[in-house]
């Protein structure tokens, strides 16, 4: 793991910085790309998800018919976004089109690696999509995923 | 357990197959697909009359199908087995465009109760075997008859190496069968696009009777090539462009099936008409532009199967997008997968290729959308009926105040710091100006300014690089922190504004309300008088320090910018255009 994964992992309880988070279990092959700006940062909005009526439960459950509760491999890994203005406000369009390209990125390339996993989560394209520097900081960030999945 | 053999009645069966609902295009393209199986390099398409004296508009006069190829051929033991429900699996190889060992037979009774073959792999003579479906009952059979006077014709006329297959689908059934005008429209439309890739890179000749089908490539890629990948924000709608090149996909984890993914965008045919004079409906002829045309098509082993497919509302029923065309490529691993049906005319997607499909073409359809309206306010643009002009006319006119309280700049040093602050306006305006350009190229690092050129630097602070050096309202891209409008300050301009025109406000007023011209010019000249007033008080209120000042305007536009945003959000407020929502 690069020291950059590890000082992600040391800021998810930021306020300051919104991320890209990736959800990973490996034994069922499961990926969930999101993004958020939660002033209790990337763990806050991860209680959320596996709260009763988060779309991670719903998505394990109407994939693979599970409980989230069995899944004993459940991976999170949050990618801060520069700390910028741009992503860390309330409006979310420049987050969204850093997720989108994530999610898109992350299934043209998934045949690198074994497992493939599949994507579980659902994205949408953001009237930023096209920004170029926001592909290239969501390239980076797909690519480091594989990297971290290959290891996982 | 104990097993009990079953009967089963042929002549129900085969009544069944004749049902699955072929029109008759579809049951000679399914023909046709067994010739393409077969290696042909000619196949010609004939419909004989019933009555020669009649129109070929008048429905019920179809007397027989001919489809004619000069492929491989059968021998005996061939034209039994492909007669047969159900033909043996070794008989197709993996790219086969077969399936069920149905297509033949299903696709013939569809149309007619007489089914002939007549073939010859060249080791032997021409054999003919028929179907009557009419003798059909508690027995499948076949007869086998001579060759008759006609059967020698075609031999001699179109299969001269004495290898080939004619497939004759006679007693064709009446009742509202169409016309031969419209099922030979119907081919001459789509055959050059179902069979486009063995058109070009088998060289297959198709025939329509003497008239051959030239290849259509329903995306115009060699178009697109010419004209690169579709920017929706300057797109004049005149080309083709690329929304997706060619990309391999896994579209389905679990089966491992791939597939080739591209997209484009084609012209705007009211564009096309204002720029190159020629008439629209000559483009929408010409590029197929209409409802029921745009969307994916899909290509199973190289053969259309599904023809502007919708993937049950992915793209949605609306004029914007019609000038979108996405390809997907799918070979036979994909069958189980898309549950292709027998006519291979429809697929249902796996959920997970239906999500990918769908995440993929929330950003296809962003784009082509976009370009479309931009190609339709480019028109209104030359017609002159564009509301960003009549703002930018009305703002050259408008005279700013010199001054907005009436005693900090009398003296000598108010002047003086009047001067500095504007000085410290320019500077910041160029240099947010310079920034946005290097993020537009996705430089990074140090000393990278000289790489932008002054046209790069034009676009990033106006939008667009066209030399109109009068106006004082830029719609542009984005702003700052995604403000929804920036003050912008230099010798050329004066006091100016960018607007963000992807901030929800202004999509509000230049998308939902693109038709009401009056409310953009209002809008605009609004926010061009907020940023005005931003730039008059940072250079003229002297009490406090100007960057104290300069962090409470820019803190108040932040939250003015986000309670607009949130305005736009909120579900339970019904904002104009009042009468559509």
């Amino acid at each position: 793991m690069s020291k950059q994964d590890l000082k992600a992992l040391n800021l998810q309880f930021d306020p300051n910085y919104s991320y890209i988070y990736i959800w990973v279990s490996k034994k069922t092959k499961s990926v969930y790309v999101g993004q958020t700006y939660n002033k209790r940062g990337a763990i806050g909005r991860a209680y959320e998800h596996v709260s009763s009526e988060g779309t991670l439960r719903k998505r394990f459950l109407d994939v693979h018919g599970m409980q989230l509760e069995q899944v004993n491999d459940l991976f999170l890994l949050s990618f801060p976004l520069p700390k910028e203005g741009l992503f860390c406000s309330s409006e979310s369009s420049y987050r969204i089109a850093v997720e989108y390209h994530v999610q898109i990125k992350l299934l043209f390339i998934r045949d690198r690696v074994d497992p493939i996993f599949r994507i579980i989560s659902n994205v949408t394209s953001s009237e930023y999509s096209s920004h170029k520097r926001l592909q290239m900081i969501a390239d980076d960030i797909s690519e480091r995923f594989l990297l971290i999945y290959e290891a996982l | 357990m104990q097993k009990k053999t079953l009967n089963w009645n042929p002549g129900k069966v085969c009544f069944g197959l004749s049902r699955i609902g072929y029109k008759p295009h579809e049951a000679i393209c399914d023909l046709v697909d067994n010739s393409i199986s077969a290696a042909a390099k000619n196949i010609r398409i004939i419909i004989v009359k019933e009555n020669e004296d009649f129109n070929d508009t008048r429905k019920d006069n179809v007397k027989e199908y001919l489809i004619i190829d000069d492929g491989s051929g059968m021998d005996e033991e061939g034209i039994l087995n492909a007669l047969e429900l159900g033909s043996d699996d070794s008989m197709y190889d993996e790219n086969t465009l077969s399936k069920f060992g149905l297509g033949l037979k299903s696709a013939s009774f569809s149309q007619g109760k007489l089914l002939e073959i007549i073939s010859s792999n060249s080791s032997n003579e021409f054999k003919k075997k028929s179907i009557d479906l009419e003798e059909i009952k508690n027995e499948y059979f076949c007869t086998e008859n001579e060759l008759n006077d006609e059967d020698e014709k075609l031999i001699q006329d179109f299969l001269t190496e004495n290898r080939g297959t004619i497939i004759r689908i006679g007693k064709i059934r009446k009742g509202n069968h169409p016309s031969i005008k419209k099922t030979v429209d119907e081919l001459k439309y789509k055959l050059g696009a179902i069979y486009y890739y063995f058109i070009t890179d088998d060289n297959v000749n198709i025939y329509i009777e003497n008239e051959k089908i030239e290849a259509y490539d329903v995306l115009h890629i060699d178009e697109a090539e010419k004209n690169g990948n579709l920017n929706e924000h300057e797109w004049k709608g005149t080309d083709v462009s690329w929304i997706e090149k060619p990309r391999s996909i896994i579209l389905d984890s679990e089966e491992q099936v791939k597939a080739t993914i591209e997209a484009t965008q084609l012209p705007h045919p009211p564009s096309c008409e204002m720029v190159k004079g020629t008439s629209k409906t000559q483009f929408r002829d010409a590029y197929k532009i209409s409802a029921g045309n745009y969307g994916y098509y899909v290509y199973r082993n190289k053969r259309l199967i599904s023809w502007a497919e919708s993937f049950s509302g992915i793209i949605p029923q609306d004029q914007d997008f019609y000038s979108f065309r996405g390809r997907i490529l799918i070979d036979s691993t994909a069958d189980d997968c898309f549950n292709i049906d027998v006519k291979k005319s429809s697929l249902i997607l796996s959920d997970e290729a239906h999500d990918i499909i769908d995440d993929l073409s929330s950003d296809y359809k962003r784009k082509s959308k976009k370009a479309w309206n931009n190609a339709k306010e480019n028109i209104r643009n030359l017609a002159n009926e564009n509301p960003d002009k009549k703002a930018n006319e009305i703002a050259s006119k408008i005279i700013l105040p010199d001054a907005i309280s009436s005693t900090s700049f009398l003296d000598e040093n108010s002047t003086k710091e009047a001067k500095k602050r504007e000085e410290s306006l320019i500077d910041d305006s160029r240099k947010i100006a310079r920034e946005k350009a290097i993020l537009d190229k996705g430089l990074s690092g140090e000393n990278v300014e000289s790489e932008i050129t002054d046209e790069e630097l034009a676009v990033a602070i106006k939008g667009t690089s066209e030399e109109n050096d009068n106006r004082k309202i830029f719609r542009v891209e984005n702003v700052t922190d995604g403000c929804l409008w920036e003050p912008y300050y230099d010798a050329d301009h004066g006091a100016s504004v960018r607007i963000n025109e992807n901030h929800r406000f202004s999509k509000l007023i230049y998308g939902d309300n693109s038709d009401n011209v009056d409310m953009q010019i209002i809008y605009d000249i609004m926010v061009l008088t907020l940023a005005q007033a931003e730039i008059l008080t940072r250079k003229n209120y002297h009490d406090y320090k100007k960057e104290e000042i300069e962090r409470i305007l820019f803190e108040y536009r932040t939250i003015a910018s986000n309670c607009l945003m949130q305005l736009c959000r909120n579900n339970d407020i019904i904002l104009p255009p009042i009468g559509e929502q």
